[in-house]
């Protein structure tokens, strides 16, 4: 017994140094600039295949890495001067999602230049084995962690001892007294994604070996667990990178060994959360500074923890021309789109324009929560998840009526954002990012595995479109599209009177400077509860209406892509902005429909065009408000 | 500086207002009425990308030799292609796209069975016949009459797979570990229920997750239980990541595993421990009767057709020998018409063996492989 259980730790030690070298890419970035790279996972799998390129064409495997390793750094500096740079005015959220866009577009490209398929990657030195009771250790288990070793120390060293180092730690602390020291902090920020870029590629090619093979899309699923090690080391801390990355593998291993290999993900995501709770800066995190919104909250004329200040200290307000259009003029809108089944009799118009009402009242809900409230949530998946399952199941065992599935749905939603968001009180800035994205990862594993209740991967067939009260019939998709337009109708006045009320006015006020909200008197934490509970509610209805146009539930359809394109359509529109959240949901709602045209460029054209929006109209196209 | 860039973004953002009406206006290219239109769907990219471009290699194949060979009845067939990244959102959009094109009279798709049902509701509702070249999932075709497969159901073949390791491995305590999708879970469970009737004992029953790439924590769990053979339900990339892991901890137990692990790629990435795996397959290249597709396929390609790519071959031949069907009795083709012929074909001899269709499900039998010396062999 106790063998087993050693063995398993040895596992997760060895699985916990590859995770702690992708969080250290994090960390490094985190730490310098304040920023979530979520650009880190595409660099890795750029170096690793960039290695696998140059090895195929018949370079040798020491001199392949090096080489691999420079065009990563340089590819991770143009990433911050590209992406960045000229989003240093812009709201804070920008530059976190212009790095998204660029994983959106390195993933497509991946795709295209080496397929979709996954590949051999040379590892020489995995023919090594050493058995330690029930496990064992191959020769890569030694090289990995002897590097993470070996990069960490450097690191410190390079971070304490020379004059670029302290430089860099100077950038993190207060990047105006910096530049006021003679610091070229531009510079420095670029220095780290380079140094981050390096990082990843290392991470990159190491794994290749670990798996012996590389595949386009690994990007997602390392970099999340690069994540979720940072956040549990505590984000900027060098060696709580390590730590994290270590005692995440342990957890996992453990979890997979004694619960089930299916659940590993959930318990390990579940750990990070409670480790949130409990220590909400991580094992290792310093919060000497976040009380005034982070290390560059300190550098504006007013210290502030909002979403929609940007990295140079602006408040997104400034010098903005905001669109809002009156609550009349918006039901008035959605009543000229309901006339659309009138004009045109095609179905595919209809089954895309629900979509994008489904997407739009997310955008709202979402707009309320992070825009609002200031609430980075890019877990928000899982309250549309909770809502479809809630209404497919009630549809399919006890055949409610409409308005009933509805209201179900709703309520369902609520209660989980409610009790699920509430960690998320005590964290701030970037972080909630994170927690949130844990958050929205374990819905989404849970969905797939209780396979009891949701029936898993096989998802809900048969979802019965519901009738009204009265008796209405709902089961054509005309009554659905009206049914969407009826729920968004909904959703916006509820959203318009909570915004438009002293309610909305306390929300900003402590996403502009939570701090200084309590200090008013305000209570802070049931302003919170209030705002997951509405938002909660509104994804609810969304989920709900999808179920019933889908007819079909399953869990793919609330992964964390389904989070990202709906920060992504908030921000486009506008923070906290009713009109820019519908007018960014349709938008990006339609976006793929309409890209079809270019076939497997599409996804490309996807990230270019959310890229080229964010650098030219990065409060949104409507304003933030 | 300032107010340039705001131009600039103003007319970035019309230009994609105008793509966008555009493109919603006219969703679908006026066919002529000379030709034979099917729909292809499948992801094309994404987690699933890797087999669904086999689906359209095989598509594009066989529209190539159908048109050079006269087309049906005369008339060019004519395949729109649409990817649906495997997001049961955009299948249903497709499947609206396709049913509202009046020229499309049956649809090819999709790759998983997830995004198969949820298409297939629509198509049911427009009466257009699908054939799925893959989707196992037994719910499929009870949606409606229009749904057809090339596959047997997981029920019937999970049987063949116990039967399979049944006859080539020691079975008395046996692991079976499935791929957390709905056809992994369904097999999973099928066959563990399968051997425990016939007397073997499952001391390990594991799922592995879709992203999961590390199975140690799984083999020293399998080292521990001391097993005499391995049910491996799983696709080939994972699968050829386990099999390293297993083979570097030392065990060396027989792997059986259904026909996702026919797939040269998993020799190439697992090496040399993929060596003894057993699999069972519809479609094998080396066999002396496939070679016209193989050899096209090779010509056109450069690489061997894959099990996948078989699939989609057989699907759209069989849509169009159902549409030459009417042709040569000289009835119009309509998407009731056709679906009643697809229904009522002849045993069709098809690379993946004889399709016959009961309710849309065909009966086949396998064929049984083992890796040897880094290439398939025949078994049986």
């Amino acid at each position: 017994m106790l063998e087993l259980f050693l063995s398993q730790i040895l596992n997760g030690v060895v699985i916990g140094f590859v995770y702690a070298l992708i969080a250290l890419g994090f960390s490094l970035v985190f730490g310098v600039a304040n920023i979530i790279n979520f650009a880190q996972g595409a660099l890795l799998m750029l170096g690793a295949f960039l290695t696998f390129t140059m090895v195929r064409l018949g370079a040798p495997i020491a001199v392949a890495i090096p080489i691999a390793i420079v065009i990563t750094t340089a590819t991770g500096m143009l990433i911050e001067r590209l992406a960045l740079r000229p989003l240093q005015n812009a709201p804070y959220i920008a530059p976190l999602l212009s790095t998204l866009a660029i994983a959106i577009i390195f993933d497509a490209a991946a795709e295209m230049i080496w397929s979709a398929e996954i590949q051999a990657f040379p590892s020489p030195l995995s023919k090594y084995v050493v058995f330690v009771g029930s496990a064992y250790l191959t020769g890569v288990d030694f090289l990995i962690i002897a590097v993470s070793l070996g990069v960490m120390a450097g690191l410190m060293l390079f971070l304490s001892r020379s004059w670029m180092g302290k430089a860099l730690r100077a950038t993190a602390q207060d990047p105006e007294a910096a530049t006021q020291m003679g610091i070229n902090v531009p510079l420095m920020r670029q220095f780290s994604f380079g140094l981050a870029g390096a990082l990843g590629a290392l991470a990159g090619v190491l794994i290749g070996m670990y798996y012996m093979s590389v595949f386009p899309q690994m990007g997602i699923p390392y970099g999340l667990k690069g994540f979720a090690a940072a956040l549990l080391g505590g984000l900027s801390s060098i060696p709580g990178a390590i730590v994290g990355g270590i005692l995440l593998g342990i957890f996992e291993s453990l979890a997979s060994g004694y619960v089930g290999e299916g659940w590993r993900d959930v318990i390990a995501f579940s750990v990070l959360l409670a480790v949130l709770i409990v220590r909400p800066h991580g094992l290792f995190g310093n919060k000497s500074l976040d009380a005034l919104g982070g290390a560059s909250g300190a550098t504006g004329g007013i210290p502030t923890t909002s979403v929609v200040a940007s990295m140079a200290g602006a408040t997104g307000r400034t010098k903005q021309r905001v669109l809002e259009a009156p609550l009349l003029v918006l039901l008035a809108v959605i009543a000229l789109f309901a006339l659309l089944p009138v004009l045109s009799g095609s179905n595919y118009l209809l089954q895309v324009g629900t979509q994008a009402a489904i997407y739009a009242v997310l955008a709202v809900s979402l707009t309320l929560l992070t825009g609002s409230a200031g609430v980075i949530s890019i877990g928000h998946a899982a309250f549309f998840g909770v809502g479809a399952y809630a209404a497919a199941l009630a549809g399919r065992n006890w055949g409610i009526p409409a308005e009933a599935a509805f209201l179900l749905a709703g309520i369902a939603a609520a209660v989980f954002a409610a009790v699920l968001y509430w960690p998320t009180i005590r964290l701030s800035g970037h972080t909630v990012g994170l927690a949130t994205l844990a958050i929205g990862q374990i819905v989404y594993l849970v969905c797939l595995n209780w396979v009891d209740v949701t029936r898993g991967p096989m998802g809900i067939p048969g979802v019965q479109r519901p009738s009204l009260l009265l008796g209405i019939d709902m089961k054509s998709l005309t009554a659905q599209y009206w049914q969407a337009l009826v729920v968004l109708a909904i959703a916006v006045i509820i959203a318009f009177a909570m915004l438009n009320s002293p309610i909305g006015r306390t929300w900003r006020a402590i996403r502009e400077d939570r701090l200084a909200a309590h200090a008013s008197g305000v209570p802070v934490s049931r302003y919170l509860v209030l705002v997951f509970l509405v938002s909660g509610f509104l994804a609810g209805l969304a989920g709900a209406q999808f179920a019933f146009l889908q007819n079909f539930v399953s869990p793919e359809s609330f992964m964390i892509d389904t989070s990202i394109v709906l920060i992504s359509m908030i921000v486009l529109g506008g923070l906290g902005n009713i009109t820019g959240a519908l007018i960014g949901g349709v938008l990006l709602a339609m976006l793929p429909e309409v890209l079809r045209e270019f076939a497997e460029y599409r996804m490309v054209a996807y990230g270019a065009i959310l890229l080229l929006l964010l650098r030219f109209r990065p409060q949104g196209l409507a304003g933030t408000r | 500086m300032n107010r340039r860039l705001n131009w600039l973004g103003r007319a970035g953002l019309a230009l994609v207002a105008a793509g966008m009406l555009q493109g919603l206006a006219s969703p679908a290219v006026a066919q002529s009425q000379d030709s034979v239109t099917f729909g292809f769907f499948a992801p094309l990219t994404g987690r699933f990308g890797a087999n669904g471009e086999r689906f359209k290699e095989a598509v594009n194949l066989f529209v190539e030799q159908t048109n050079a060979g006269g087309g049906i009845g005369g008339k060019p067939l004519v395949v729109l292609t649409e990817d649906d990244r495997g997001e049961p959102m955009q299948a249903t959009a497709i499947a609206q796209k396709l049913s509202e094109n009046k020229d499309v009279v049956a649809a090819i798709g999709s790759f998983t069975s997830g995004n198969s049902i949820a298409a297939g509701e629509i198509f049911a509702a427009a009466g257009v016949p699908q054939v799925s070249p893959s989707s196992s999932h037994p719910d499929y075709t009870k949606i409606s009459k229009f749904q057809f497969r090339i596959p047997n159901t997981q029920d019937t073949m999970s049987l063949k797979y116990v039967s399979a390791l049944e006859e080539n491995a020691p079975h008395k305590r046996v692991a079976v570990i499935y791929f957390q999708d709905d056809w992994g879970i369904f097999v999973g469970n099928a066959t563990k229920a399968a051997l425990e009737k016939d007397g073997a004992e499952v001391p390990v029953f594991e799922a592995m997750l879709p992203d999961a790439r590390d199975f140690r924590p799984l083999v020293t769990k399998l080292r521990q239980a001391n097993v005499d053979s391995i049910l491996l339900a799983s696709h080939y990339g994972p699968s050829a990541i386990f099999l390293q892991q297993l083979r570097q901890a030392g065990l060396e137990q027989t792997v059986v595993g259904p026909e996702t692990l026919y797939n040269p790629e998993l020799i190439t990435l697992a090496g040399d421990a993929a060596n003894g795996v057993i699999t069972t397959t519809y479609f094998f290249p080396g066999d002396p009767t496939k070679v016209a597709f193989v050899d096209a396929y090779k010509a056109k390609y450069g690489r061997e057709p894959d099990l996948w790519a078989a699939y989609a071959y057989d699907a759209i031949a069989i849509a169009t020998a159902g549409a030459k069907a009417l042709a040569d009795a000289g009835k119009p083709i309509t998407r009731e018409a056709l679906r009643d012929a697809i229904a009522d074909l002849p045993p069709y001899d098809g690379v993946t063996g004889v399709t016959k269709f009961v309710d849309g499900t065909p009966a086949k039998d396998l064929t049984i492989l083992k890796i040897t010396d880094g290439a398939y062999t025949l078994l049986k």
